[in-house]
């Protein structure tokens, strides 16, 4: 189950991992797609921008260089002399010697300024003068004749390169004015091949695709193409032929290239769409491409220089343009491509990691958990099993953990009180620490197995939280059966130990108590003997003895009642319990068992609030102190003081104290100093260790039992002893909330009470029978005796509704107490039988348990205690 | 392709500083600058780490610029002088090539007018203004426009030395000067009547050499010719090299003489040694 569950998180985690790791690819992928878009955007629009600045760069070139020439040309022939010159060949008057003269002026000038050939022409276009003699009379060229109505006019004009049999030739032309501001003629000049167009767009190439070219209304190229060798290498241009004049630029519809031969029909190639572009608008631009003169896919540029009559293209190579565009993209989805790997193997080497790290916590965690001897088991919120490891399974008498798992585990292990009272889920104490949140910890439950037998259980319930809210509780337990077993072994060892240590102390006590005793009974005999002397004579002195002797005997019952009372193996009974009242009643017992030297001091505290415990282990602890207290002083003379009292204890006092950690509150102590020899420190730290004793005679267990019955009170035992000045035990009882008792009243309530009716008093010795009957008597009742249980029997099956009670004593013969009270309650079940007995109570009606004995009066009976019983036995019934 | 390029940039980063400066800087005649600018171009593609810086400016320049050691090499294109000579200790001359000088004319006069050959006086009777009419030559009848060099070009001495007999010989006052050969070229090709001369490397369809008739023996202005060292325009080529440049410098030099300049040197006209 855990290493399904295990695996069902790994596979969810790992399923998590792979969407997470896809919503990350998805988004750094859009992210690259749109910075790319807008790198690719930017890239265009700087290059739209670069090709644009290139093209006007190229225009003020060309317009600045024409107003250069023209500057420098107006310059030249603004010298009256030069005109004069010019105007006498102009005006036909020119020679041979004038016109050499002429060449002869211009020669240096001319080639210094870059020009090639000079020519003047009339009016008319007829050339006047040049370099050349032999062309004087011609026409000027056809290709530039058409300037010449604009020359003539003031213009000045550079003319588009024209073709000639040596190659293209430009001319810069201006108009020769007269003396009279006329125009007269035209003064041409041949541009030097370093002024021509092709020169100036040159400086509009960069990168290794990017030109710069001019064009003319036709399409037709006026300045050179930066391609010529690849123009020549497709056969549109001849070798050493200059692409000038001799390229259009037309789309071929195709990217030309060597290997393939021209498209047909070239000259009907429309013209690409700068040119067109051009001809429709003064300037514009393409940024989505389009084929140039080469079927090379490009991005250009355009404007129309009106001054010169031609447009001027930039384009690049979408290529090149690209390229930087190109590689980020490139470069990007190549890193794209490595963080996918880098994703996965990451991914796959956490995930690796991640599992590995869970099977060996799980290894150990599971280790731990079915290694241990506790059993541990988990429940949800609903109280159902999520875990339970071999201990617990095994523990509960199942076969697996799948035969627990999701069962509701108080309805299968936590059912039933062990009383066999069913245990409401609602109070248990497990749900109890989940829903409160809590730890919880329980040792007197008990769980119950598979085959319907329950064990004792000690647990511990833990909630487990998820922050601040509980998601289950772990339940750890352990099978006390063998420490329950044995707890109840060590107790009555325990016991046996008190009681023989209680026997040994008697044992002790039993000389000044046969003292006593003989005391008493001289006094009774003496007594009685006198009074059986008087009883004739001297009533009244006879009746003052009968009174002594009563009162020695009523001493003699306290005597006997005190040491049946602390010899008993009575029952641990825990009861409120006074303790100046426990101290008062074992006086007799302390005294006889005093040194003569020896006196005992009380200082008892008159309203003491109640404490929970056994009176008959409190008079034995009482008895050993002042035993102890007694050896201390020995042979010599010394003063015992015991005193009662109420005090706070806190933490601090009860540090220095022996006992079982008791805990700071109200406590109330008897404490016992004494003025005799005193402890070392060595024996004060041994003084509690069971056999150790410094007496001849001492078996070791009285000290040992004082703690050992102050710990099972809660209580707390204090010591201070300091060699040779006395000893100081106090041992401390915590308050319980019963109060102060107070008994007196009852007492006194009892004195005035009458019974009335018939009383059976069953006993086999006659004097105490009689003794029973005449207190009976006293009391107002009627009375009839019997000797056995048979004849008791007898009498009150003849007698029967008449008897209102009956006293019968346990121990007699022909039949007892027991079975004669089991046959009465045969005849009538609601009979009140107040039982008597030598034995104390606990011993005496321990077979009475669950029969409704109406009461039980411990032997010798008093007036008193007879009276009070009857008064509580009698007013039930009315 | 990204790896290398970062690769590099890390080279470039961490190359020592030293070695990143090696600059040659060369000054003088522009006649052996045509030779040196393509040797230039050649070296640099076997030594893209070399950066030479190449200024012409006549051979006046290059002695100068050697003497206050402005410059690592010297181009000349004539012999020097004893003065010179004297100033230049510890410079070495290296000759690199010869230049020959043809005395030009247009395609018109020389094809047009059959005008093929000229003997020395008649060059230096044009160019002293004795005569000035194509026809006392056996032209036509047109005027000569002399056209001259600048007094200080290699070029110009090797001709007045050589037709003039002083290579400082006065310029004529109606000629026609000009600065670099181009201009020479281009007046030459647009007229119908000019003289001139040129490094025989300049000569195309559109400007011819004459023969130059020396003693009756003509002279045609051919690499054959000046290589077997009879035709009498021509000069050497030189560098002035100074004893103490730096390795590098005299690596270039030696690439200069080597076989592997000759296409530089023949692109620009000139004749080897060999």
């Amino acid at each position: 189950m855990q290493e399904s569950m295990r695996a069902r998180r790994d596979i969810g985690m790992t399923v998590n991992g792979w969407f997470v790791a896809a919503l990350f690819l998805l988004l750094a992928s859009l992210l690259s797609w749109f910075s790319l878009n807008a790198i690719r955007s930017n890239t265009l629009e700087a290059v739209q921008a670069e090709m644009q600045a290139l093209n006007h760069w190229v225009d003020s070139d060309l317009a600045s260089q024409g107003a250069e020439m023209t500057g420098e040309i107006a310059s030249l022939i603004s010298e009256n002399m030069f005109l004069n010159k010019l105007a006498v060949e102009i005006n036909g008057a020119g020679t041979a010697d004038s016109r050499f003269n002429l060449r002869r002026d211009l020669a240096a000038w001319m080639v210094s300024h870059e020009y090639r050939d000079f020519f003047v022409f009339d009016a008319s276009g007829i050339l006047v003068a040049g370099m050349r003699d032999a062309e004087l009379g011609n026409a000027m060229p056809e290709a530039v004749s058409h300037h010449l109505h604009a020359v003539m006019s003031g213009s000045h004009k550079v003319t588009h390169p024209f073709a000639t049999p040596d190659g293209p030739r430009m001319w810069v032309m201006l108009p020769v004015t007269d003396n009279k501001g006329a125009h007269i003629g035209v003064f041409a000049l041949e541009l030097a091949e370093s002024r021509h167009f092709s020169v100036t767009t040159v400086k509009g190439r960069s990168g290794k695709s990017s030109e710069t070219y001019l064009v003319s209304r036709e399409g037709l190229l006026l300045s050179s193409s930066r391609f010529e060798s690849d123009l020549r290498d497709v056969g549109l241009l001849k070798p050493a032929q200059s692409s000038v004049l001799a390229i259009r630029a037309a789309d071929p519809g195709a990217l030309l290239t060597k290997a393939q031969p021209l498209p047909a029909n070239m000259e009907q190639w429309p013209l690409t769409h700068a040119v067109d572009g051009l001809l429709k608008h003064p300037d514009g631009a393409d940024m989505q491409g389009y084929r140039d003169y080469r079927g090379v896919r490009v991005f250009g540029v355009w404007q129309w220089d009106r001054m010169l009559d031609l447009g001027i293209i930039t384009e690049v190579d979408a290529d090149e343009a690209l390229s930087e565009y190109y590689h980020i993209r490139n470069l990007l989805l190549t890193l794209l491509a490595g963080l996918i790997i880098i994703a996965v193997i990451l991914l796959r080497g956490y995930s690796h990691y991640r599992s590995r790290l869970e099977y060996e916590a799980a290894y150990h965690k599971d280790l731990l958990l079915e290694s241990t001897a506790e059993a541990i088991y988990g429940i949800d919120p609903q109280g159902c099993c999520t875990f339970a490891n071999k201990s617990c399974v095994r523990l509960l008498g199942f076969d697996n953990a799948e035969q627990l798992l999701g069962k509701n585990m108080h309805a299968l292990v936590h059912h039933t009180h062990p009383d066999g009272t069913p245990y409401e889920p609602q109070s248990c104490h497990i749900m109890r620490s989940f829903h409160q949140k809590t730890r919880v910890y329980k040792r007197d439950e008990v769980f119950w197995r598979r085959d319907g037998s329950s064990f004792p259980v000690e647990y511990w319930s833990h909630p487990v939280f998820d922050g601040d809210e509980t998601i289950g509780c772990v339940v750890t337990f352990l099978d006390i059966s063998e420490l329950r077993d044995a707890e109840r072994q060590r107790s009555r060892i325990e016991k046996q130990v008190q009681h023989a240590q209680r026997l040994e102390s008697l044992g002790i006590l039993a000389g000044g108590i046969a003292h006593d005793f003989n005391n008493i009974l001289s006094a009774i005999l003496g007594n009685a003997a006198l009074a059986q002397r008087r009883v004739v004579n001297d009533p009244v002195d006879a009746k003052e003895k009968l009174e002594k002797i009563v009162q020695s005997c009523d001493r003699a019952s306290v005597l006997c009642r005190q040491m049946l009372a602390y010899s008993g193996k009575g029952k641990f009974v825990v009861r409120p319990l006074n303790l100046s009242d426990s101290v008062e009643e074992i006086t007799h017992l302390l005294e006889v068992s005093l040194e003569k030297g020896v006196v005992l001091k009380y200082s008892l505290a008159e309203s003491l609030p109640a404490v929970e415990a056994d009176e008959a282990q409190i008079q034995q602890l009482i008895m050993n102190l002042v035993t102890n207290a007694n050896e201390a002083i020995g042979k010599k003379s010394g003063v015992i003081s015991i005193s009662t009292g109420v005090m706070q204890a806190d933490s601090s006092y009860l540090l220095d104290c022996f006992g079982d950690n008791p805990v700071q509150g109200r406590y109330a102590y008897v404490e016992v100093n004494d003025t005799g020899c005193g402890m070392d420190a060595e024996t004060r730290d041994k003084i509690f260790d069971p056999f150790f004793t410094t007496k001849f005679t001492g078996r070791g267990l009285g000290m040992s039992a004082v703690l050992g019955i102050v710990r099972g009170h809660k209580g707390a035992l204090k010591l201070y002893s300091e060699l040779g000045r006395g000893t100081s035990f106090k041992f401390l009882l915590p308050v319980s909330g019963s109060g102060v008792l107070d008994q007196t009243v009852e007492l006194s309530r009892h004195d005035l009470w009458h019974g009335h009716g018939l009383i059976m008093v069953v006993d086999d010795e006659e004097t105490v029978r009689e003794t029973a009957i005449m207190m009976l008597e006293d009391m107002g009742f009627t009375t009839i005796g019997v000797e056995n249980g048979v004849q008791a029997l007898d009498v009150y099956r003849q007698r029967g509704s008449g008897i209102a009670g009956v006293l019968m004593d346990l121990t007699m013969p022909k039949m007892g107490g027991e079975e004669c009270f089991s046959e009465l309650r045969r005849i009538n079940p609601d009979i009140k039988v107040v039982l008597t007995s030598g034995y104390n109570e606990q011993d005496a009606i321990q077979h009475f348990t669950g029969k409704r004995l109406a009461a039980f009066i411990q032997k010798p009976v008093s007036p008193d205690r007879l009276r009070e019983v009857m008064h509580k036995v009698m007013e039930d019934e009315a | 392709m990204k790896i290398r390029s970062f690769i590099l940039l890390l080279a470039i980063l961490m190359a020592p500083l030293s070695v990143s400066a090696q600059i040659i800087k060369v000054a003088g005649s522009s006649t052996v600058k045509v030779f040196m600018d393509h040797a230039v171009e050649a070296y640099h593609k076997l030594h893209p780490d070399v950066q030479i810086d190449a200024q012409a400016g006549g051979s006046g320049v290059g002695v100068a610029s050697v003497m206050d050691r402005s410059v690592h090499l010297g181009m000349i294109s004539r012999e020097l002088d004893a003065v010179e000579k004297a100033a230049l200790t510890g410079v070495e001359q290296i000759a690199v090539g010869i230049d020959a000088v043809a005395v030009a004319i247009s395609d018109e006069l020389y094809h047009g007018q059959h005008l093929h050959s000229l003997s020395r006086q008649a060059v230096a009777a044009i160019y002293l203004g004795e005569i000035d009419n194509w026809s006392e030559v056996g032209g036509p009848d047109r005027h000569i426009m002399v056209i001259e060099k600048e007094m200080h070009r290699g070029t110009r001495q090797v001709f007045a030395s050589h037709i003039l007999g002083d290579s400082k010989a006065p310029t004529l006052p109606q000629a026609v000067v000009i600065g670099p050969n181009r201009h020479m070229q281009t007046l030459l090709k647009t007229s119908d009547q000019a003289i001139g001369y040129l490094t025989i490397g300049d000569l195309d369809k559109h400007v011819h050499g004459v023969e130059i008739i020396v003693d009756g023996k003509a002279y045609a202005p051919t690499m054959a010719e000046v290589r077997s060292g009879a035709y009498p325009l021509s000069r050497m080529l030189y560098l002035l090299m100074p004893e103490n440049v730096p390795d590098y410098v005299r690596q270039f030099v030696e690439f200069l003489t080597s076989p592997e300049a000759l296409p530089a040197l023949n692109k620009a006209g000139y004749l080897s040694l060999q």
